[in-house]
């Protein structure tokens, strides 16, 4: 057997991989090498700190969140959905910013109706056909309030943040049946300004007076943008119904109360 | 824990519909392929987006698996590819999370608020992907050279040698602030 580099003998070493005969043989280079010497306590150093740096646990949802986007993903068989979702996965800014063009446009028109109720159908909201984000999305930093949603077959998230001077809540479901949904606000203290409903939502959304009503089909992703008046930010109602299932939640929305 | 035969038996059953089979491989890889996606882009956040993309990518090839090949290795390779092609779209620095950007190289700092391991984050993320890979196979996933061999598709010979360097180039980074930086590894 040839006689190992002395560079391979330190590596050697510092993974405990040495022969007797080679850790002798190292030692001795060692002694006879200063420079030798320093470079194997610049690698042991090396070694021993990347030891002190312990794994990370995993995010505590990404398995549910696998699953239901594998869920997801059976429900959406067109390879264009999938191509879509994935560039929103890998531009997450460029969905957000669809998402909120979109929501714009639908907002703008129903704000045209005026008067205390506007309705939305899905005739009238040709640009929020779109991608689902992620739920992985909805952990994002600046969260104020983040829900998991679980009840008789329904699975989903709701989460708020500000974004700008707006406020968003996103509602994310997924369900063997249509599931009612209601998000219901202080009308005094926030202005709707828009609404997005993707391709999973059928029939009508309806805006009344600090209501909001729409039919979540099997899957999709939801959201109301709102403005609020000013610093005093009340929760949000959400209420899910859905054959043999009720669920309410408070959504936070960081403001003083 | 699965072992090889039962990985391979949830794979067939995913594979014949059954896409619950999939979750225990999830839940068998979730941490070691977080924590590769982590190391290599030092962001929480995209390292998440990172694994369950690597899982939908997983659940999308199952077919293509071959069960000669050991799970691990495949799905590892996946993850690295990820991470490389997130890597290649991102603009220097920019996947820094903003801490690793302020303290990242400042031992002091990082000593007095007892965070090594944003020190060895940040020096990580300082060298070149390929020595970053064999770094976080080795000491983060405790892979054998042998089995780095077969996830980098590179021979042993070659993981050895990057490994060297990277070591090499990891301890320059990391003492060449000032002497104290020694401080780190004590």
């Amino acid at each position: 057997m040839s006689p190992r580099a002395p560079e391979e003998l330190l590596q050697r070493d510092v993974d405990g991989e040495n022969t007797p005969e080679e850790a002798a043989t190292l030692a001795r280079l060692i002694r006879e090498s200063p420079a030798l010497r320093a470079q194997h306590e610049a690698l042991k150093r090396v070694v021993a700190g990347l030891h002190r740096v312990g794994l990370a646990e995993a995010p505590p949802a990404l398995a549910a969140d696998v699953s239901r986007q594998i869920r997801l993903n059976a429900t959406h068989p067109s390879a264009a959905w999938r191509q879509l979702q994935a560039v929103f996965t890998r531009k997450p800014a460029l969905g957000y910013a669809m998402t909120l063009a979109a929501g714009l446009v639908i907002g703008g028109m129903g704000m045209a109706l005026s008067g205390p109720s506007a309705l939305f159908s899905r005739a009238d909201a040709p640009a929020a056909a779109g991608a689902i984000l992620p739920p992985g999305r909805m952990q994002t930093p600046g969260a104020l309030d983040r829900h998991r949603l679980s009840v008789a077959g329904i699975e989903g998230y709701a989460v708020t943040r500000m974004s700008g001077e707006h406020l968003l809540a996103e509602i994310a479901i997924a369900s063997g049946a249509p599931v009612q949904v209601t998000l219901e606000f202080d009308p005094l203290l926030f202005a709707p300004v828009a609404f997005r409903l993707d391709d999973g939502a059928r029939g009508e959304a309806s805006l009344l007076a600090g209501q909001l009503q729409f039919e979540a089909a099997t899957a999709g992703t939801y959201r109301l943008v709102l403005a609020p008046a000013g610093p005093e930010r009340p929760s949000l109602r959400l209420r899910l119904q859905a054959p043999g299932a009720l669920l309410e939640k408070d959504l936070e929305t960081g403001g003083e109360r | 824990m699965i072992d090889g035969a039962d990985e391979i038996e949830l794979v067939r059953r995913c594979v014949a519909g059954d896409a619950d089979a999939f979750e225990p491989l999830v839940l068998q890889y979730q941490r070691p392929i977080f924590n590769v996606a982590l190391r290599m882009v030092g962001n929480h956040e995209d390292a998440r987006d990172l694994a369950q993309n690597t899982f939908l990518k997983a659940f999308e090839k199952l077919r293509g698996y071959d069960p000669r090949q050991r799970f691990f290795s495949w799905i590892y390779r996946i993850a690295i590819n990820e991470c490389l092609n997130f890597r290649a779209r991102r603009r220097p620095g920019e996947a820094l999370d903003p801490m690793l950007r302020a303290h990242g190289r400042d031992p002091e700092h990082a000593a007095l608020a007892g965070e090594l391991e944003t020190m060895v984050q940040a020096a990580l993320l300082e060298l070149p992907p390929p020595q970053r890979l064999v770094v976080v196979l080795r000491h983060f996933m405790d892979l054998s050279y042998g089995e780095m061999s077969a996830v980098l598709l590179v021979p042993e010979k070659t993981v050895k040698s990057r490994l060297y360097s990277a070591r090499e180039r990891l301890g320059a980074i990391l003492e060449e602030p000032s002497a104290d930086a020694r401080s780190w590894a004590r």
